[in-house]
């Protein structure tokens, strides 16, 4: 009995000496309440109870802190955890005493810009890795990079294709760095371009997203001796051409006017020359292209079916450079260089088609435009830019274009032997106008912003004046007529990129708009003596006010598995209507196994103004205007489903993606008379319906090489249903097309030769056809002059119920580059748009046969076989 | 101006095609016919007696139709029915009715024939236009009127010119042969057909510029007066349906083979069939030419 006593008191002194020896371990449990009680409170009650002792200067630690906290029985250690380092507060066990200190950042924020050693040009989308712990970042659209790593970290390599990829070293001691990346291009063979592509598939969760290289649309075949990157963009998976030769963008089912064209961050309403033949983007000037099909970043809202967004070139820093060239159609110039070196650079492009100025004899005279008569015909349009550094963190920018498309004829007395005078003189015109200025500011070596201030307009223009004299000046005219319509967009927006760990790159930011409509305004003047007419129709501005608020983080949330989630939030004002929506953007990237990445995207988006249109085609002088109370805005949901994958050797890319979109409120003219103005009720001569797409994906891309090219194919269904249209039936998309394939190539021999191709091939476009003929009628009698049966009536079938022939063709160009030993470099492009001069059906109609007297269904074909050449002067 | 710019851009692909000897050729493809259906065209003009056209539709490569000449006609006046009667003029068959057509009546045909449906189509009838005033000048190429519209009433219109002569039976002045003409542009909102050489059989026009005014109106026309020679300014009064019909018929026309435009289809207020049965009021003003 004595010695199980002597036992016990031996175990208990074993465990209590401890105890009260060592006092505490880290598993010491442990128990603590603290309701919004400052930390120095917790420090108290722990050493009171366990006896733990702490030692901290009050004017380094901030023991005042506020905390709630309840904890029973817990892990010494987990309590500590949850006590001092959630606030920020280093905690160390020095023998019986707890030592309190600030917590040491033991991370670095290297930050700063990638760009061209040779011209200073910032790279978009350049990649900063650190292979020490798998972690990496890229350059946004300014070519700004933020990555916060473990101090430890000291190797990085900077890349982008078609650069020789740079090691950077920094040492352990070194802080929070800024630090530019001057890449030096590998390219040897050819004239050094920007060759944008960005990082590999598997390493981003954007999908839906094409990237074209502007140095591949300046080597694909040319259509009149004009390369552009609009159409180079049709040659992608997902996008359609309006019709053989136009450069308009179909994407994923949707319209010309649901694309959201960006140049340089500003709105471009009519992205498009000469009826949609040519786009006002001027390759020369164009430094990087991203088209978005789906998975719409949050930073993007305001249409429904795609953005294009297209940053111009900022100059070059270092040196002067031109370029001058001269096609079949038009002549065209670049120069850049710095202003200030290493400070302030500008580059200006100028373009004008030309063959006006040769064809005038030829057009006065076929016109029948007198002696004194005038014919123009031409478009052009005008870049310039300026960027200026401040300093490392301060940039500025300024751009501007100006477009435009004229006709204009003057005809003075054509006709001989009568006792009359005459002038006429007439004028068509539109054109684009887009200024914006931009400051990049780092506030700190994560956060970086943009803000912009800009400016566009579309505008469509034409006026008459009409002289009129007998030469008794008995009966004499002087009419004067004027039609515009206009949009204007003024625009404030801010933007900020913040990367606060590897884990996470946040985007947010504001944007406000105002947008004022001049819907179709009519003006005539009539000088006439007994009457004078001077009166003017459907004039009305109307202002209205869109704001934007956005956010999205691209958060990593594993080693496999990457989400972007986003919202973008709008309202639109037109006193006294206001529409709002909250529009939910996400992305998933799952790494499967061999890197291949499955990904997943759903967005919303909203499209508050419309584009008035009466014709299929998309012709200038639609008009804008905004939504109504019977129009309500456009709103469309996309999911898609994908996987993607670029090789280790970034050499080949391949993707595929299934989609399914849907589209509310969109209008279709269905009326008999013609919208020649948008007037107080256009809303009523339009239908208004949904319309649905879905299809698949599939692009396979040698991105490096001496051959380049790409495989692209789509098969895709697109419908629109209007209640009175096709008898409220559905039917399909004008350009809708269920095949599409597409087969670019380009092949560069040596320093002098290199030759392209392109082959599509696509099912015909759906047809509207007369189904029956039935006789007409003009008059109530048959004894009224014109009474007898009039032309025949041809009854239309349902809405694109029939379908063109398959459309195929192949484009072909080879380019000769020479260069002296001066600085110039020379090259000439041969080009063969339709090689094989296939005569691709343009539109059907019914025709009598006069031979026959048969009427008979012909199809009509435009574009055979155009070659061109181009020469091309580069310094 | 959608016009114009679709003519434009028409005309340069027409260049474009032109130039690059792009080409026609008759093609194959399978297009349904809808089926025979029986096709009523009736204008109804006050104080007139009625005409009615029955025909049979066709494929849409006929260039001819079959009358139907046995056709079981009803037509009623305010559910009254009047009789018809088949008659022949000028080679083509035509069912008539017995009675004069009187405004503010409302008409309806009900008309059947073997092996087709039964099809039916009804209207009322406009008032007339009030028009005076018709002045123009030897050697110039301009006439002028004034159209006295009715206030707070959605009129619509149809302007035709002719050159008229004097009948032999009648001794009234009658119109002969249509002149072509451009319309004010002030009206017709086709302010550009002034910068280009198109004239027109007829304009077609709702008072939406001038409702409830005395307007002048000036036509241009194509070939300038000649001393003594008589015009002849027809205006008709269309009621919807009739305006609707004549210019959807009139836009089917213009864009034929145009490639930009979805073709439009016609009106009809024919029930199971085809055609239009609507009134129409038409007035006539003639003026001769001075010395």
């Amino acid at each position: 009995m004595r010695s199980l006593a002597r036992k016990a008191l031996l175990v208990t002194i074993f465990i209590w000496l401890p105890m009260q020896v060592l006092g505490w371990n880290w598993h010491t449990r442990v128990s603590l309440t603290l309701r919004n009680q400052p930390l120095s409170d917790a420090c108290e009650q722990l050493e009171k109870a366990y006896g733990i002792h702490f030692s901290f200067s009050r004017d380094v630690v901030k023991m005042n802190q506020r905390v709630t906290l309840e904890v029973k029985n817990e892990p010494l250690r987990k309590v500590m955890d949850m006590l001092f380092t959630q606030n920020g507060i280093l905690y160390k066990r020095i023998g019986e005493q707890v030592v309190l200190t600030v917590y040491v950042v033991n991370t670095r924020t290297i930050n700063g810009y990638v760009e061209d050693a040779r011209t200073g040009e910032k790279l978009i989308g350049a990649t900063i890795y650190a292979a020490h712990n798998n972690t990496g970042t890229l350059t946004n659209q300014y070519g700004f990079y933020s990555l916060t790593v473990p101090k430890d970290t000291v190797n990085f390599v900077v890349s982008y294709i078609g650069y020789i990829p740079k090691k950077i070293h920094l040492s352990e001691k070194e802080k929070n760095k800024q630090l530019t990346v001057s890449l030096v291009p590998n390219n040897t063979l050819q004239e050094v371009s920007v060759k944008d592509d960005g990082p590999r598939l598997q390493e981003q969760t954007q999908m839906s997203k094409v990237e074209v290289a502007v140095s591949e649309v300046k080597s694909m075949p040319r259509l009149l001796g004009e390369n552009d990157v609009l159409r180079a963009i049709q040659a992608m998976p997902g996008v359609t051409a309006g019709g053989d030769g136009a450069s308009s963008l179909h994407v994923r089912g949707g319209s010309p006017d649901q694309n959201l064209i960006l140049m340089d961050g500003t709105p471009v309403y009519n992205s498009s020359h000469l009826f949609g033949v040519f786009s006002v983007f001027n390759p020369d000037i164009i430094k990087h292209v991203d088209l978005y099909k789906g998975a719409f970043p949050a930073r993007y809202g305001g249409r429904l079916s795609s953005v294009v967004d297209i940053a111009m070139k900022d100059g070059d820093m270092k040196n002067y450079h031109g370029e001058a060239s001269i096609g079949l159609l038009a002549a065209k110039f670049m120069v850049e260089g710095p202003i200030i070196k290493d400070k302030t650079s500008f580059v200006v492009t100028g373009r004008r088609t030309y063959t006006d100025l040769v064809a005038r004899p030829f057009f006065e005279e076929t016109l029948d435009l007198g002696e004194d008569g005038e014919f123009y015909a031409y478009f052009y349009d005008f870049n310039a830019k300026v960027n200026h550094i401040f300093s490392p963190k301060d940039r500025l920018f300024l751009s501007a274009y100006a477009g435009q498309d004229n006709f204009s004829l003057k005809r003075v007395n054509p006709n001989t032997g009568v006792d009359y005078k005459e002038r006429i003189s007439f004028r068509l015109g539109w054109g684009n106008q887009v200024y914006s200025a931009r400051w990049n500011h780092i506030f700190n070596p994560k956060l970086f912003s943009n803000l912009t201030l800009n400016y566009s307009q579309y505008y469509f223009l034409t006026d008459y004046s009409y002289l009129y004299q007998s030469d008794d000046k008995e009966e004499q005219d002087d009419l004067f007529g004027k039609y515009y319509s206009k949009i204007h967009d003024a625009a404030a927006r801010m933007d900020f990129d913040f990367r606060p760990n590897p884990k996470h790159t946040a985007k947010f930011g504001m944007h406000a708009i105002y947008h004022q409509f001049e819907p179709g305004i009519t003006r005539f003047r009539n000088k006439d003596d007994a009457n004078p007419v001077d009166t003017v129709f459907n004039k009305q501005r109307k202002g209205s006010v869109e704001l934007n608020l956005y956010g999205e983080d691209d958060w990593k949330l594993s080693d496999s598995l990457y989400a972007n989630i986003g919202v973008h939030i709008s309202g639109f004002m037109l006193f006294p209507q206001f529409y709002w929506s909250v529009q939910p953007r996400l992305g998933i990237r799952y790494i499967l196994p061999k890197n291949w990445a499955l990904k997943m995207s759903y967005t919303h988006m909203t499209q508050y103004i419309h584009l008035l249109a009466n014709s299929t085609s998309y012709l200038p002088n639609d008009i804008w205007v905004p939504s109504t109370n019977r129009v309500k805005p456009m709103n469309s949901r996309q999911i898609a489903v994908g996987i993607g994958k670029t090789s280790n050797s970034q050499v080949y890319e391949a993707s595929a993606e299934v989609y399914y979109k849907t589209m509310s409120n969109v209008i279709e003219f269905s009326g008999t008379e013609t919208l020649e103005s948008a007037t107080k009720q256009w809303d009523e001569k339009v239908s208004v319906g949904r319309g649905w797409s879905y299809g698949l994906e599939v692009l396979f891309q040698k991105k490096k090489g001496k051959t380049r090219g790409w495989v692209a194919y789509t098969l895709s269904r697109s419908d629109r249903k209007f209640p009175n249209i096709n008898n409220g039936h559905a039917f399909p998309y004008k350009y809708d097309r269920t095949h599409d394939l597409e087969l670019v190539f380009m092949h560069r021999f040596n320093k002098h030769w290199e030759i392209s191709g392109g082959w599509e091939y696509s099912t015909g476009l759906p047809l509207t056809l007369p189904i029956a003929r039935y006789e007409g009628i003009s008059d109530p009698s048959p004894h009224d002059p014109v009474g007898l049966p009039s032309t025949p009536v041809d009854q239309i079938g349902d809405r694109n119920s029939l379908r063109m022939k398959d459309i195929h063709r192949l484009d072909a160009s080879v380019t000769y580059s020479w260069s002296r030993k001066n600085k110039f470099t020379h090259s000439l492009n041969f080009s063969l748009y339709n090689a094989y001069n296939r005569k691709n059906p343009f539109f059907y109609y019914y025709k009598t046969n006069p031979q026959t007297n048969q009427r008979e269904l012909t199809q009509f074909s435009i574009l055979p076989l155009l070659p061109s050449v181009t020469y091309a002067l580069k310094f | 101006m959608q016009k114009l710019i679709q003519h434009i851009a028409l005309f340069l692909l027409l260049v474009a095609s032109f130039t690059t000897q792009s080409c026609e050729k008759t093609v194959n493809l399978d297009v349904p016919y809808e089926g025979d259906k029986l096709v009523l065209n009736s204008f109804i003009q006050p104080d007139s007696v009625i005409y009615l056209r029955v025909t049979v539709s066709g494929k849409p490569s006929n260039t001819s139709f079959a009358e139907v000449t046995n056709a079981k006609v009803q037509l009623m006046e305010n559910d009254v029915e009047i009789p018809v009667t088949f008659q022949r003029i000028k080679g083509f068959g035509y069912y008539v009715s017995t009675e004069k057509a009187k405004l503010g009546k409302q008409y309806k045909y009900v008309v059947g024939a073997s092996g087709l449906d039964e099809v039916s189509g009804r209207d009322t009838l406009p008032h007339a236009p009030f028009i005076n005033l018709l002045r123009a000048r030897k050697g110039g190429i301009r006439a002028r009127f004034y159209l006295h519209d009715r206030p707070r009433v959605k009129e619509y219109y149809r302007v035709r010119m002719y050159a008229g002569d004097s009948s032999a039976v009648t001794h009234k002045i009658e119109p002969k042969v249509v002149k072509k003409f451009r319309f004010d542009p002030s009206y017709s909102n086709a302010f550009t057909d002034i910068a280009t050489e198109n004239y027109y059989d007829y304009a077609l026009i709702t008072d939406e510029r001038f409702d409830g005014k005395d307007t002048p109106v000036v036509l241009q026309l194509q070939e300038a007066h000649k001393a003594k020679d008589f015009i002849v300014v027809e205006v008709t009064s269309l009621t919807e349906t009739a305006y609707q019909y004549l210019k959807s018929l009139d836009q089917q026309r213009m864009d034929e083979g145009n490639v930009l435009v979805e073709p439009t289809r016609v009106y009809s207020n024919v029930l199971n069939g085809y055609g239009i049965v609507a009134g129409v009021n038409v007035r006539r003003i003639y003026f001769k030419i001075p010395d």
